[in-house]
């Protein structure tokens, strides 16, 4: 063993010891990590959206280039605060209301252009065995969302049950997937514990 | 990485207009148009198809239940994402819903937020349903929180919500990302009802897994309609639905004509 003198690898250890400690109980040493690390991101998000947003948007193009609209955002974004002074907290409701108008408007600028893709995607000629379980299973997936239909029909509840097996097949797939990359970066941490902190098998 | 560095920055255009094809106009339109109709009939008390049960949703005016019972908080996660993507929007109707109902019963709802803006909407929305319950004093700014907008910082305080409040219901309906295992896991963990909800295909398994209900995809846009019973909810997934049924027979006659000739443009006329 080679116990590193690295300081950089001594914190990641210890950060990584601190929050295994969980696994345990609920305890004060991953207390601390928990709240070390919420303060590190708010600071970080903090320092980020500044020098991001509101640096280059009110010093340096409102104010800097001159370019006005920039106030509008800055002060539809400050309506916000409104929402902390009873009497006029209603004003609050408007940088909200823009935002989820946006939110919808643009859903609906964009969405229906990647629909229609998936959409001719799937006009498939049914002369291959992939292309006859794409095309079923699209359509049976597609019945199985259908809310207003009553899946009690034979022909309807029949369709759906087959789509209800393909995104059974599909989720486990992705299940599969995700927990051999969860298991790599559980490798990864024991890698930094075991080599790059204790040194094991180093002379 | 040479290719990165061979790249202009994009500089933003400031536009009120989507380039696009005709056909997504004509699709827009069609959902405006079924929706319209739906909504209409709804309102005047015309009747329109009904939404089947979703047991998933059923479901969460049980663990409300259960909650209330036990004497403990119920939380509701609506994603990390923000305003402008379409599950957090669902989540907003579910919301409204679920502190309808933690209103009427008593019980204490935290809402926890990873993005500043779902967080202000999701204050506003509480207060309103708690209002609309008749219960204003009842209700608590404090209990609508914003945590962090670091994905796993958020991960990390939502569990030590779960593990300081001891929450006996959780509802997760939204945006989910690779948090999501750790929310559903330590719930389920803590003996928890778990009712998860995303669109997301990568992260639904994990709700599945480790929820006692889940919501799939689609049954999120649904939600706050079927929980309301609202007309104008209720005629938009009904508009939805009538169109998705359209799709379905587009797709059906795509592949046939496909089959029949290989050849064939039919696709072409949705590119137009």
């Amino acid at each position: 063993m080679n116990i590193s003198t690295d300081p950089a690898i001594w914190t990641q250890a210890i950060c990584i010891l601190a929050v295994y400690t969980y696994l345990y109980k609920d305890n004060p040493i991953w207390r601390l990590a928990e709240t070390v690390y919420l303060a590190l991101a708010t600071t970080y998000w903090f320092v980020f959206y500044f020098f991001t947003y509101i640096q280059p948007a009110i010093v340096d193009k409102a104010i800097g280039e001159g370019e006005w609209h920039y106030f509008l955002a800055v002060i539809l974004g400050l309506m916000i605060f409104f929402r902390y002074i009873p009497s006029v907290a209603w004003l609050a409701r408007y940088p909200m209301s823009f935002w989820v108008g946006y939110g919808t408007g643009y859903i609906l600028s964009f969405e229906p252009a990647v629909w229609l893709t998936q959409i001719t995607s799937t006009f498939l000629a049914l002369n291959s065995i992939q292309n006859i379980l794409i095309f079923i299973g699209v359509l049976s997936t597609l019945t199985y969302f259908f809310f207003t239909l009553a899946k009690e029909n034979p022909v309807v509840g029949g369709v759906a049950e087959v789509g209800k097996w393909y995104i059974m097949i599909a989720l486990g797939s992705a299940f599969g997937n995700t927990v051999l990359y969860r298991w790599n970066l559980f490798v990864a941490r024991a890698n930094t514990l075991l080599f790059d902190w204790l040194g094991v098998g180093q002379a | 990485m040479m290719w990165f560095l061979a790249q202009e920055e994009a500089k933003p255009v400031l536009g009120l207009f989507v380039e696009g094809t005709i056909v997504d106009i004509i699709v827009v339109l069609l959902l405006g148009i079924l929706i319209w109709v739906m909504v209409s009939r709804a309102r005047t008390g015309r009747p329109i198809p009904e939404i089947k049960k979703i047991a998933g949703l059923e479901a969460i005016d049980e663990a409300i239940g259960r909650a209330t019972e036990m004497g403990r908080p119920v939380t509701f996660i609506p994603g990390i994402l923000s305003v402008s993507n379409a599950q957090t929007l669902a989540a907003f109707g579910v919301a409204s819903h679920v502190a309808r109902q933690c209103a009427r019963y008593d019980t204490r709802l935290l809402v926890l937020t990873c993005d500043p803006l779902p967080y202000a909407v999701l204050e506003e929305i509480t207060r309103q349903s708690y209002l609309e319950e008749g219960r204003p004093d009842a209700f608590n700014p404090d209990d609508v929180r914003f945590l962090s907008a670091e994905q796993f910082a958020f991960a990390s305080a939502v569990i030590g919500v779960y593990e300081r409040e001891r929450p006996a219901a959780n509802i997760m309906i939204g945006a989910f990302y690779a948090e999501s295992m750790i929310f559903a896991e330590t719930a389920s963990f803590q003996g928890m009802i778990s009712i998860g909800g995303t669109a997301h295909t990568h992260q639904l398994p994990f709700f599945v897994a480790a929820c006692d209900y889940a919501l799939i995809g689609e049954e999120i846009y649904a939600a706050s309609a079927y929980l309301s019973k609202e007309p104008v909810l209720y005629g938009t997934v009904v508009g939805q639905d009538i169109l998705k049924i359209l799709v379905w027979i587009i797709i059906l006659i795509g592949g046939i004509v496909a089959t029949v000739n290989p050849e064939t443009t039919f696709g072409k006329l949705f590119e137009f």
